[in-house]
């Protein structure tokens, strides 16, 4: 067999189970690899979750956040980087609007929301320093409008 | 026992269809695409895309296998809103099963379904997903068939190839794919390993094109490769006879290809920022990446790219924009409408 027809075979997943899609795969070595199938009952708990559960996919039109949004949000399982996004989104929209005094204080609230999940994972101490980092210019530029404020 | 009977049908939406894909690409102009990217081509970049001319959009892969099994990958894979629309959403899948699922799902909320069989990533293709399905034509063909057979015309099924070196090959391959319903064809003109630093191979699209025409007069043809101006649509749909042309690395670079803009206009950069912090969504790396793809589209200086790249965090970067550039934000008059780098 040529070089070019091995790696085609080898591309060549076949299907063992029709029913629950569980396919046979081979590595460039040659050794096969099963990926495992998904029950008629896991998928059905799937649909549930999907179409009734989350409604869809994640829908963000313009304007779809709000704090009654965020309020929801903040339910979620923080624990996952994806939810608090969500949540980060929303400071990062107050910073980009320049509304200081606002974002300053969700930044405060929000370190105190994932505060329980900073044990020492590199990626949320990121996000702590991403707060403190807002929190720090949002209090320096509310003190600079207050001195122009004044003059 | 029959899958489909175990299912919760009731629980079911319809797909959708509220822009056709199909009829745009029959209304006999030349139907501009921006392509599928891993990781690019998210929410906010085809926002951005579509407000410079572009007719069609696309996700990136999303795999169908993590797709249906896992609502983390869901969130982190999938967001849309009522403007994504014409949307084409492309799927990275190696069988019959998980891809009915997925249509299943994705369905009501997209315009046609696309199939990746162009991919050359290695754990891809090894896993049979990708450009191997173009050495795997009984399931691909196997694929479509299954999805056309329980879907008719109430859903769009496109699939994106790349060429094999034997061109007959390809042609029987795309003549096989028509018989069995697929709505569209989207032909990359290279091969599984020829480097994306090659040019594209518009002949071997054309000589394709040709031959599907032969047979199916009314199927549409997509070109793919090497579109990075607004001339490139015209030149490269005269010379292969396509449908529409479809463009990825020059779009990213530059968000208004189709409408004429010649290098990225400051405006994507405007619109960018805006929805890309009004969807949300977007992990930092890839916010700061397209920017990046677009400030080197527009000259500016190594140095000044240089310095954006060392930004930790997306406040941090909002910041390095507003340091060296008037960035209008949506709140202000003529925001998004500047071509001229407004530098501070
Ligand atoms: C960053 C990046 C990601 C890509 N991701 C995908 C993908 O998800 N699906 C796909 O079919 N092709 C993907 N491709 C290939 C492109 O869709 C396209 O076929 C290729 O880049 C050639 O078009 P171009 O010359 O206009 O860039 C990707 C290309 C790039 C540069």
């Amino acid at each position: 067999m040529s070089e070019v027809e091995r790696h085609n075979v080898l591309m060549k997943p076949q299907t063992l189970d029709s029913v629950t899609g569980e396919v046979l795969v081979r590595k460039s070595t040659g050794k096969q690899r099963i990926r495992k199938g998904q029950t008629v009952e896991q998928y059905n708990e799937q649909l549930y979750q999907y179409f009734q559960v989350e409604k869809g996919p994640m829908q963000t039109p313009e304007g779809w956040m709000s704090q009654d949004v965020m309020n929801a949000s903040e339910k979620n399982d923080l624990s996952l980087k994806q939810n608090r996004l969500v949540l980060l989104n929303w400071a990062y929209k107050m910073y980009y609007l320049g509304e200081w005094d606002k974002c300053d204080k969700y930044c405060l609230h929000l370190k105190d929301l994932f505060g329980p999940y900073n044990l020492g994972k590199k990626k949320i101490q990121k996000e702590m320093e991403e707060l403190d980092y807002m929190i720090e210019k949002c209090q320096l530029k509310v003190v600079a409008k207050q001195l122009q404020d004044n003059l | 026992m029959n899958t489909q009977d175990e299912l919760p049908h009731s629980l079911i939406p319809e797909p959708r269809r509220r822009n056709d894909p199909l009829q745009l690409l029959l209304n006999g102009k030349t139907t501009t695409i921006a392509g599928p990217m891993v990781r690019y081509s998210k929410l906010p970049f085809r926002q951005l895309v579509r407000d410079y001319n572009t007719d069609i959009v696309y996700s990136p892969m999303i795999l169908a296998r993590e797709f249906v099994r896992n609502s983390n990958a869901r969130l982190f894979d999938f967001s849309t809103n009522y403007k994504d629309t014409p949307l084409v959403v492309q799927v990275g899948v190696n069988n019959v099963t998980d891809l009915l699922k997925f249509v299943e799902m994705v369905a009501p909320y997209v315009d046609a379904i696309g199939i990746n069989c162009g991919c050359p990533i290695r754990e891809q293709v090894r896993e049979g997903i990708g450009c191997a399905l173009i050495y795997n034509e009984e399931l691909l063909i196997d694929m479509v068939h299954a999805v056309k057979r329980k879907y008719g015309d109430k859903l769009r099924l496109e699939t994106k190839i790349r060429i094999h070196d034997d061109l007959q090959r390809t042609l029987k391959l795309c003549l096989n794919l028509c018989s069995v319903g697929v709505d569209w064809l989207t032909i990359h003109g290279r091969t599984k390993v020829t480097r994306s630093s090659q040019p594209v191979k518009l002949d071997a699209i054309k000589f394709l094109t040709t031959g599907i025409h032969e047979k199916y007069p009314d199927k549409p043809v997509v070109a793919n490769g090497d579109c990075f101006h607004l001339d490139d649509v015209k030149r490269i749909q005269e010379y292969t006879g396509v449908q529409g042309v479809m463009a990825v690395r020059g779009i990213l670079a530059n968000p208004a290809l189709f409408a004429g803009y010649d290098k990225c206009p400051w405006s994507c950069i405007e619109r960018f920022w805006y929805y890309a912090i009004e969807f949300g969504g977007l992990p930092y790396q890839l916010i700061q990446h397209h920017l990046f793809c677009m400030l080197e589209n527009m000259n500016i200086s190594k140095d000044l790219i240089k310095e954006m790249m060392n930004a930790k965090s997306l406040p941090q970067l909002l910041d390095w924009f507003d340091d060296h550039f008037y960035l209008k934000r949506y709140t202000d008059s003529n925001f998004g409408e500047t071509e001229e780098i407004p530098y501070r």
